[in-house]
């Protein structure tokens, strides 16, 4: 009845190097597209979370920690699982803004595609140290999912 | 949501939409069709592995669509729809 597979969905990857990980779906092709035989889909992931934190650690300290790794991956659909966390509005605006900006072609170079991920991985970090205090119930902060490692 | 229905009147629905409507029938093919929302209701053996039951589950609750747990495994739910397979069917 309802398509849940939109841009700002907050998914798991299930197969490949970064099963397990936590990512934000930017945009799925239902249809194959012409180098993806398969529905497929745009993600940003966390490859390397931000690590705990505690009172007694110094700013310079802190910073360090809250540190992420992005990863960009176009994947199966089948590899992918959906979850009821979305994230906000404003962030996925900012997160699809960046990414629009380097074209379809650029993306496959490896240069350019490292650049974005730099810039998407100090936004992130960003977005992770000013997080409003919160609980994943709360809609402004269901990205908290998202930066939370996922154990297993 | 979930429901539980009176196998009879279930069966009966069952040969109605085989004749008038589209099925699609297989774990792979009904998750896709779920995630295409073309999906509107499906149908779980009992014997379904619990794992695949919850995510098939979570995805019919994510998509808001209907969800029923035959009560009758994957042979039964076969009969029903007078096919000769093992199933899993939306």
């Amino acid at each position: 009845m309802g398509k849940f597979l939109k841009p700002g969905r907050l998914v798991v990857l299930l197969a490949g190097r970064q099963a397990g990980k936590k990512a934000i779906l930017i945009k799925a092709n239902e249809e194959s597209t012409k180098d993806a035989k398969f529905p497929n889909g745009l993600v940003v992931g966390i490859q390397r979370y931000p690590r705990k934190v505690t009172k007694r650690m110094g700013q310079k300290q802190i910073r360090k920690r809250t540190t992420l790794k992005v990863f960009i991956k176009q994947l199966n659909l089948n590899h992918i699982m959906p979850t009821r966390y979305r994230l906000e509005e404003s962030t996925l605006k900012e997160v699809r803004d960046r990414i629009e900006r380097v074209k379809e072609a650029e993306l496959k170079n490896v240069e350019k595609r490292k650049e974005l991920r730099k810039n998407l991985r100090k936004y992130l970090a960003e977005k992770y140290r000013t997080l409003p205090a919160g609980s994943l119930a709360d809609k402004k902060a269901q990205s908290r999912f998202l930066f939370s490692k996922l154990r297993f | 949501m979930v429901k539980n229905v009176a196998q009879e009147s279930v069966n009966q629905k069952l040969q109605l939409v085989v004749r008038s409507g589209k099925i699609t029938m297989g774990y792979k093919q009904t998750l896709k069709a779920i995630r295409n929302g073309t999906a509107k209701l499906v149908f779980i053996s009992n014997n379904c592995p619990t794992i695949r039951k919850t995510q098939i589950e979570y995805y019919a609750m994510l998509a808001q669509i209907t969800i029923v747990l035959y009560q009758g495994n994957n042979v039964d739910l076969g009969t029903g729809v007078q096919k000769e397979s093992l199933f899993f069917f939306d």
